[in-house]
């Protein structure tokens, strides 16, 4: 072992040459003559090269990573070039379309909700819109050379026998004064002054402005502007339709929030619980939507001048509104910015960030609220557009909890202060969602843009002002109370009953064949501690305790947030076509156009503005048994059928399918008459059947041709 | 880069960058050795084995490149495939020029290296460590013993001994194993 280790150092210093040339000489002889020494050299020569083996291979492994890192390199470099000239080159041909961004695509992604579709429809329509304005500011000048405010014909050209479409009248009037309308029919019309607002500027508007009012009180008008008279399938008895609209040149203009106008109908045989209603339209036929709010007045006419209410913005107002616990703070921007902390520390404790995940949202959510703090300090106006509804109903819902404010003032006034919120959160698989509220000052801008119509002008929008309700409506229903006080954790409560089946929705029979909705409340609801639920004195009560009862009305619980919402304008349709007034009234004649249909006909009366359509009407309810009435029509050929009733003044339309005309439930044993409207080759045909609601109805129909005059006289006669 | 080149960049030492870009040569031989019957791991291990060769070749003082290293590597490349596969028969053995012979001569010598490299890697993580320190890293045993932690140089040097035997050993048992 010992000469062993010798013999290895030894060999060592010889390969690493540090041996003297007389040491080098003995080991070169030893070799030769040590046979055993010979051995141990070649063996550690071969050891130490495969030592070097081992050092040779991560060298070339390395070489060999690298080598393959710069090819892969150069491959993705040379793509990368190769795309960015593609890029390049793009850019520099399509240089001009990509030159216009629009400036407000922005805020049309993140406020209008659909805003894609709106898009769409919007490069579709565009043109078509500008021509029907065309038209409008044509029939406009006519109006001026009749100097009465009531026109009793128009223009008289164009009354041709294709001629259904009622005209509205126009009245101009002065913005600046208080203004009372007497139309043809008689509706009387109370309008303050100031009422306008431009929906671009969110201005109030100033100068002339010219009212359209359309009248629907006879028969005919309204079965041929195809108008019916229901709401969510219930039937109404009509005191009369209105269509209104408001013009100031070619701008269409809006109602201020505050300044509703006043519509006296006029009746021959008054009838009791006339409401106001919003219609809508909806799979071609009208449906009535219950205005809340509006008490229904005989009109006390005086003319006396009615107190200004002026807006101004959160972030310019000299007096901001003063949220409760703010009033120690000395400045005005001291205390905006404890009104914004305070705001957003009360929507971030209670916005329910669940939800979202309830939902399967993921991602970015961003909700805009606008509410106004009004002369009294009360929020009004709450309006949430968020990415679901549910999300705007949460937002809306935790911004109606806000506590009352002291009202802002301007120049010593108090003034309605609108305030923007937008909130934006991420919700992130998890429960870990943080909300975050934006400084409302830099989005007070925004205040105006989201009235702006001009974003979506192009396709002609209504504004249809409803009633927004959700589960606190619901709540108050089911409570029998309209002040019922709902707050999250009781909606949270009330969805845990729900889940235990402690709260659970039934149909009932009340009268025979009258079938009501109505609640089940189980005993241990009566039987917490603190409960809120307790028996009523029209409540059922079952065998085991629990007690069945039918919620309110609709019209009993007001809605606690009322907005207005834009709606795409029905335009005039000519099969799958959207074609303007102009070009329909054209195809209607012709006889070879066999796109329009019946159903067109009928649809082509409808002119909606950004006022709406109103009716006046009344729900009528469990007169008579409810029975189902669907008839079978052979020679239909897309006829449109409508039904009257004789001792009401109402309409019930029809759903067509396949042959057969639906109109859902009818009361038993009426009287009513069929009236049947259909267009084929170019010409009008009607037929007209008298009969009573019984089930399953066998009935025919005799076509007959008829002009517009002898058809808008045989559907009067039916009253006389 | 041409071959004289890469030459340059050996004998300066930078022996990766050769590699390198001898690399590109990698495409022409992995075809051969396909085409031959063998995997893409079998034309790696070859040209692997192949460069190994190369090297060796260079470091000796007498080298010349007298052909391409293109023909040098596939002639190389060649044997070590075959050798792979025991395929040689005594009629191709005959027929070998001298430089072929010379080429054999290498890729059989490369063999024993193999089995070396084998012993060394079979014996233990510390004495790899160890002998690699002494033999490549040329540190002294002092230093050794510092960096691996041993009480003093001599223990290093003694375990250095004993690692050496060891994986001679081993390399002894399998060279008989292989020629038997």
């Amino acid at each position: 072992m010992e000469t062993y280790t010798q013999y290895i150092e030894l060999i060592n210093d010889y390969l690493n040459k540090v041996l003297s040339n007389e040491a080098k000489l003995d080991f070169e002889t030893k070799l030769q003559i040590d046979t055993a020494f010979n051995t141990i050299y070649q063996e550690h020569i071969v050891f130490l090269n495969g030592l070097e083996r081992i050092d040779i291979k991560s060298d070339i492994q390395n070489a060999k990573r690298s080598y393959y890192t710069e090819k892969w390199l150069k491959i993705s470099g040379i793509s990368i070039l190769v795309i960015g000239a593609l890029v390049m080159l793009y850019t520099l041909v399509f240089n001009t379309s990509e030159m216009e961004p629009t400036p407000n695509s922005d805020i049309f992604n993140t406020i209008i909700i659909d805003s894609t579709s709106n898009k769409k429809l919007s490069s579709k329509t565009f043109v078509d819109s500008t021509k029907v304005n065309e038209v409008e500011t044509k029939s406009e000048h006519q109006i001026r050379f009749t100097t009465t405010t009531v026109n009793k014909k128009f223009g008289g050209t164009s009354s041709t026998d294709l001629e259904i479409k009622k005209r509205p009248q126009t009245i101009s009037l002065n913005t600046q004064k208080g203004t009372i309308i007497t139309c043809k029919e008689g509706t009387v019309l109370k309008i303050s002054k100031g009422s306008f607002i431009n929906p671009k500027t969110g201005k109030t508007v100033t100068g002339k402005v010219d009212i359209k009012v359309t009248e629907y009180y006879q028969l005919s008008d309204i079965l041929l502007a195809n108008l019916s008279s229901v709401s969510n399938d219930r039937q109404l008895e009509t005191g009369g339709m209105l269509y209104i609209e408001a013009m100031q040149g070619a701008i269409k203009l809006e109602l201020k929030d505050d300044k509703p106008i006043d519509i006296s109908f006029p009746t021959k045989n008054k009838k009791q619980g006339m409401q106001l209603f919003s219609g809508e339209w909806k799979d071609e036929n009208i449906n009535w939507r219950l205005q809340n709010n509006q008490t229904l007045v005989d009109l006390e006419i005086s003319e006396e001048p009615i107190d200004e209410l002026i807006e101004v913005p959160f972030s310019v107002v000299e007096q901001a509104p003063i949220f409760p616990g703010c009033e120690d703070e000395t400045t005005n921007d001291a205390r905006k910015k404890c009104m914004r902390d305070a705001i957003s520390k009360f929507v971030k404790r209670r916005f329910d960030t669940n939800i979202g995940n309830d939902l399967g949202l993921t991602g970015r959510q961003r909700i805009n609220s606008i509410f106004k703090i009004d002369t009294e300090g009360n929020i009004i106006f709450i309006q949430s557009r968020g990415s679901h509804p549910r999300l705007s109903e949460e937002a809306d819902q935790i911004i109606s909890l806000l506590p009352k404010m002291i009202p802002g003032k301007q120049r010593g006034k108090a003034v309605i202060v609108p305030y923007s919120l937008p909130f934006v959160f991420d919700i992130k698989g998890e429960n870990s969602i943080s909300a975050k509220l934006i400084n409302a000052d830099t989005i007070a801008m925004n205040t105006s843009v989201v009235f702006d119509s001009s974003l979506i002008s192009a396709r002609e929008m209504d504004t249809i002002y409803e009633e927004k309700r959700g589960i606190v409506e619901y709540i108050r229903e089911v409570m029998h109370d309209k002040d019922f006080l709902v707050d999250s954790q009781f909606i949270r409560q009330w969805e845990q009953y729900k889940k235990q089946k402690l709260i659970r929705s039934i149909s009932l029979e009340t009268k025979p064949n009258y079938i009501e909705n109505a609640i089940v409340l189980r005993k241990p609801l009566l039987e917490m501690e603190n409960s809120k639920f307790k028996i009523l004195d029209d409540d059922s009560i079952t065998r085991g305790g629990h007690i069945i009862r039918v919620p309110w009305d609709k019209a009993q619980v007001p809605s606690s947030s009322r907005g207005y919402k834009l709606v795409p304008k029905p335009i005039f349709q000519a099969g799958s076509k959207m074609v303007t007034a102009k070009e329909f009234e054209a195809r209607l004649g012709d006889v070879t156009d066999t796109d329009i249909s019946s159903r067109d006909v009928g649809n082509y009366v409808l002119k909606t503005s950004s006022l709406g359509w109103i009716n006046c009407d009344r729900f009528i309810n469990g007169r008579t048994t409810r029975i189902k009435y669907k008839l079978k029509i052979k020679n239909a050929e897309g006829a449109k059928i409508n039904m009257v009733f004789k001792s009401l003044n109402s309409v019930l339309p029809s759903w067509e399918a396949n042959g057969f005309y639906d109109f859902r439930t009818v009361g038993k044993n009426e009287d009513v008459v069929l009236i049947a409207i259909k267009r084929k080759d170019g010409k009008l045909y009607y037929d007209m059947v008298e009969t009573k609601t019984k089930s399953n109805p066998q009935i025919d129909f005799d076509f007959k041709e008829v002009t517009i005059e002898q058809l808008k006289k045989a559907i009067e006669n039916i009253k006389s | 880069m041409s071959d004289q080149d890469i030459l340059v960049l050996f004998k300066k030492g930078q022996r990766e960058k050769a590699f390198k870009k001898l690399y590109h040569l990698y495409p022409r031989i992995e075809k051969l050795v396909l085409s031959k019957g063998g995997s893409k791991d079998d034309a790696s291990d070859v040209f692997q084995e192949a460069l190994i060769i190369l090297n060796r070749n260079i470091q000796t003082s007498d080298f010349k490149l007298t052909s391409s290293f293109y023909t040098y590597l596939y002639s190389v490349s060649r044997f070590v495939w075959s050798d792979l596969q025991k395929s040689h028969t005594k009629q191709q053995l005959q027929e070998l020029n001298a430089q072929e012979v010379q080429v054999f001569q290498e890729v059989i010598e490369e063999k024993k290296y193999q089995l070396a490299e084998h012993a060394f890697l079979e014996i233990g993580k510390r004495c790899q460590q160890l002998l690699q320190l002494f033999y490549h890293q040329a540190m002294s045993f002092k230093d050794i013993a510092n960096v691996m932690q041993f009480k003093s140089s001599k223990i290093a040097k003694n375990q250095k001994y004993k690692c050496l035997q060891k994986a001679k050993d081993i390399y002894q048992t399998k060279l008989k194993s292989v020629q038997s």
